[in-house]
């Protein structure tokens, strides 16, 4: 009995999967009526002492196109797969967090990195998953080593 | 034949620390590899075969859970194999969770070994040398919980046969009658010490256990093997992608020197029993 | 020269008004075996711990004591505790440590001798004692008799003058307290150990003693050799507790040495030309089966060996039926598949009563601080069986600071109220003396008058034969033999009492003590 249950539960689950081949995964989503600009930067962790890191640039004013409606996070997430860039993020539908792009993980560069975006120079207070775009707006993913401080992003009581 | 176990608690503890110190700490698996078929090979020895091939079993089982779990919570790492759910299943996650298993079931058989090894005699005798009085605190407890497990069965058992009480309800009575019983006795325990001198202080610390040649040769053989091996520069990268430390002269000498470190409780007990024959032939 | 002298002791305990003990005088020489006797709460205890410096229980105390001729609060702590050893009854509790060796060596490591000294002496008395083959087992894998002999061997490794022992054999079978008692004689003769004891109810500790000491409600009253003893116990309650030889010298006021062993009583009574008189076996058989187990096998673990094997008994109604044997024979663990906390892995036990059982230790099956509230909790008729018992007065007591006679049978009437048809009793004699056993012995009888059934397991074959209607001998996993109780001891040659033994070599049919009396009486 317990086993059956067991069975069902792990074939449920498995069917709730999509598991999808890299090839599969990294086809070009690019569709929408809308454009916005995405850059992803890394050069607070290039300067880092000690960093491997030569390349500050992960994405530079990449244009890509999203329909209405679209959050941060999809425009981001299609952009990676477009340009097959690795990300990693956790959280649920509501709020997702990036913890790593390109390899380079949140706390790499000390206790107060990570990554943050901002839209049009602002940067947002919500999860990147609840932010609507709107047509035309450029997304910048920073890493800062400093809770922002350092990328402009000054952190307020 | 267990002459292994019977080498100097020094000896023994001293081996002990080195051997898990790199298991833990290096996370390579050339170590861990050697490492486990140390541990395997003396338990084999030592223990009765059908236990081991059920424990070994058992944590193939472990080893398996980890390695296959690791990918699923992590996602770093530049090969993929396949997405679930938008998130990347990796090779290098499988192989990170592949190694850390090993590290972790490793670690599980040298304690096995260390448990068959190390007694609460020897325990005793380590801590005897920083404090006689730790020593015996000890040894009482040693004493004292057997007894108490034993009296906690006969009242519970008494009770049992007595009331149809609820289980926890007779649990907690028993416990209570026989905290105050063990409090009973424990003057009389108390009075045995102070009859036989107690109150003078306890100041030296008995035990059987000799430092003999043989140990000082092993602990001198294990700590050098120990250094040689840590100066090996064998740091190993998992993320976001597997860079294999090289293979330098100083690095071979590293993996060997805990290749050997690893064998020697199956190297001593080999070398033993094979005296044992002999000396078995010539009588 | 004198080891102990005691000038004018007396001792008043601080919770009590009347002295414990009273101006007592005594001269303890060097090298002496001494008997100290006398009824439960006479103050022997008292008397022995006094003679401890470490020991010595709070309270007035007036009188001097000197040892070696010097006041025994002269001393310091460290050639007291090495000088004077002491043994207690409790047996378990007295060892501290985990391990055999660590026990011989804590005495040692007290005073501060170094690794190598402690070694050679452990070693010394391990070889001794013939512990060598227990060295390094854990102390609580040695059965009662093996600890109580290590406990003697760590106080006898710091080389005492004396050796002090309350009761050292009232708690372990009759097998190993004659070992303990034979070493108590070798290390006596063989180091001059001064050796104080009180104990009475072996014949060996008779034999031995160079002198007996009658301590009767805290006053010594007489101090004297075997021979000179029986004159001051003659007709006292004490007279009753004595080895069955020494009994029977008593009996008879004759010259001569008085007896301490059957060989010597028999050849008193024969050279005396006594006979005693052969009554026949009026014994009764009774019917009705109450409890039957048939076939019984049983083994603790897979791989161990059988503890039971084709074990089978019918136990009629209304009987003491006593399970004797030796120690490790099985016979907790009989009781054990009796009571259903274990189960045979073959054969049946048919029984439609409601079966009850007391563990070796009365105190287990107390749980409460006071008696009163203890009994309630089974149910509400206590009061009345307490009053029939005689033990009303103690409702308020802690079941604990009962005495070891009051103890049992308060746990017996805990059990009782359960109303069960069957009792089983395991070792219920152990530590009791004498009048104390007669009591608990003559409070089972009466329960069986009323159709209760009882199955005690035990050693001590004085009680059975006294007590019991019918004794099986548990040997080898199954009952080896069989009767009742009477044709049991004498129908054996070796398993049996010392009245026995002295009644079957002189024509007699007695199996205890008093039987025996009784019938050496009416022949003279």
């Amino acid at each position: 009995m317990k086993k059956t249950i067991i069975l069902i539960l792990l074939i449920f689950l498995l069917s709730s999967c999509s598991i999808k081949t890299p090839d599969e995964y990294y086809k070009n989503t690019d569709s929408g009526e809308l454009t916005a600009k995405i850059s992803i930067n890394c050069e607070t962790a290039v300067k880092y002492k000690n960093s491997k890191r030569k390349k500050a640039a992960i994405l530079k004013d990449y244009k890509m196109s999203f329909k209405k409606g679209d959050t941060v996070y999809t425009a981001f997430k299609n952009a990676c797969k477009n340009n097959k860039i690795h990300f990693e993020y956790s959280g649920s539908a509501d709020s997702i967090y990036i913890k790593g792009i390109d390899y380079l993980y949140e706390f790499d560069c000390g206790d107060l990195s990570g990554w943050e975006y901002s839209v049009n120079g602002k940067f947002p207070n919500v999860g990147c998953n609840a932010f609507k775009l709107k047509n035309g707006d450029e997304i910048r993913w920073l890493y800062t080593c400093d809770l922002g401080a350092d990328i402009g992003n000054k952190y307020k009581e | 034949m267990n002459s292994f176990k019977n080498l100097n608690p020094y000896f023994l503890i001293s081996y002990f620390i080195f051997v898990l110190f790199i298991s833990i700490f290096s996370f390579n698996p050339i170590y861990l590899t050697s490492g486990m078929l140390g541990a395997l090979s003396y338990c084999f020895l030592i223990l009765e075969k059908k236990n081991i091939l059920k424990s070994i079993i058992f944590y193939l089982l472990i080893f398996l859970a980890v390695a296959v779990l690791n990918p699923l919570f992590s996602h770093n790492g530049k090969t993929v194999l396949f997405f679930i759910n938008d998130n990347r299943v990796t090779l290098e996650a499988l192989i990170y969770g592949a190694v850390l298993a090993l590290a972790v079931v490793e670690v599980i058989f040298w304690f096995k070994c260390f448990n068959l090894i190390f007694d609460s005699e020897k325990i005793i005798f380590l801590f005897g040398k920083i404090s006689p009085k730790t020593a015996l605190v000890i040894s009482m407890t040693l004493r004292f919980i057997p007894n108490f497990i034993k009296t906690f069965r006969s009242v519970n058992t008494s009770q049992k046969l007595l009331l149809k009480n609820h289980r926890l309800k007779r649990y907690l009575n028993s416990f209570s009658a026989v905290i105050t019983q063990s409090m009973e006795n424990a003057v009389i325990t108390s009075d045995s010490m102070n009859a036989r001198g107690y109150l003078l202080k306890h100041k030296t610390f008995y035990s059987r256990f000799k430092f003999t040649p043989t140990d000082l040769f092993l602990l001198i053989i294990s700590a050098v093997l120990f250094i040689l091996t840590v100066i090996g520069r064998t740091s190993f990268t998992y993320y976001p992608e597997f860079i294999f430390p090289d293979l330098s002269l100083l690095n071979c000498i590293s993996y060997f020197s805990f290749l050997v470190l690893s064998f020697i409780p199956f190297i001593f007990e080999i070398k033993e029993g094979i005296i044992w024959k002999f000396s078995v032939s010539k009588i | 020269m004198e080891i102990f002298s005691l000038k004018n002791l007396s001792f008043t305990y601080n919770a009590s008004d009347s002295p414990a003990l009273k101006d007592i005088n005594l001269e303890i020489k060097k090298g002496e075996f001494l008997l100290l006797i006398g009824q439960s709460g006479c103050g022997k205890t008292t008397l022995l711990k006094m003679l401890k410096k470490e020991l010595t229980p709070f309270g007035k105390s007036e009188g001097e004591i000197f040892f070696k001729r010097k006041k025994i609060t002269d001393y310091n702590s460290m050639e007291t505790a090495s000088k004077i050893g002491f043994i207690m009854q409790d047996v378990e509790s007295q060892i501290v440590t985990d391990k055999v060796y660590s026990e011989l060596a804590f005495g040692l490591e007290n005073i501060g001798y170094d690794k190598e000294t402690i070694r050679a002496r452990v070693a010394e008395f391990a070889n001794f004692f013939g512990l060598s083959y227990m060295f390094e087992r854990k102390t609580d894998s040695l059965s009662g008799g093996e600890k109580q002999l290590l406990n003697l061997a760590s106080v006898m490794v710091m080389n005492p003058e004396v050796i002090i022992l309350d009761e050292p054999v009232s708690m372990i079978d009759p097998i190993f307290a004659e070992k303990f008692i034979n070493s108590l004689k070798k290390i006596n003769d063989e180091f001059g150990t001064t050796i104080i004891i009180a104990e009475h109810h072996l014949l060996d500790v008779f034999k031995f003693a160079d002198r007996v000491a009658l301590l009767e409600d805290g006053k010594l009253t007489a101090v004297n050799s075997i021979n000179e003893i029986y004159q001051s116990v003659r007709g006292k309650e004490i007279e009753k507790t004595l080895p069955v030889p020494v009994r029977i010298f008593n009996c008879f006021n004759l010259d001569g040495e008085c007896p301490v062993t059957v060989k010597d009583a028999i050849s008193f009574l024969n050279k005396n030309n006594i006979k005693s008189n052969y009554n026949s076996l009026n014994e009764i058989y009774r019917k009705e089966v109450i409890l039957s187990a048939k076939n019984l096998w049983f083994r603790y673990q897979k791989n161990s060996r059988d503890i039971l094997k084709n074990f089978s008994v019918n136990v009629k109604k209304g009987e003491i039926y006593a399970v004797l044997g030796e120690n490790g024979s099985g016979k907790s663990t009989l009781l054990n598949l009796l009571n259903g906390s274990l189960k045979p892995y073959r054969g049946k036990i048919k029984c439609a009563s409601k079966v009850a059982y007391l563990p070796q230790n009365p105190k287990n099956v107390f749980v409460k601080d006071n008696l009163e509230e203890d009994l309630k909790s089974i149910n509400n008729s206590y009061l009345e069986l307490l009053e029939r018992f005689g033990l009303e007065k103690y409702v308020n007591t802690h079941p604990y600071d009962l005495s070891g006679g009051e103890l049992q049978r308060a746990a017996i009437i805990k059990v009782l109220l359960t109303k069960p048809d069957i009792i089983l009793l395991d070792e219920p004699t152990k530590g009791l003396d004498s009048f104390s056993k007669k009591e608990l012995g003559g409070f089972l009888k009466n329960l069986t008058e009323n159709g209760l059934t009882i199955i005690l397991v035990t050693h001590d074959l004085e009680f059975a034969a006294e007590f019991s209607d019918r004794c099986g001998l548990l040997f080898d996993g199954e009952i080896t033999s069989e009767r009742g109780a009477k044709s049991f001891f004498m129908n054996n040659i070796f398993f049996t009492t010392p009245a026995a033994k002295i009644s079957c070599a002189t024509g007699g049919s007695a199996v205890t003590a008093d039987e025996l009396i009784s019938e050496l009486k009416e022949e003279k």
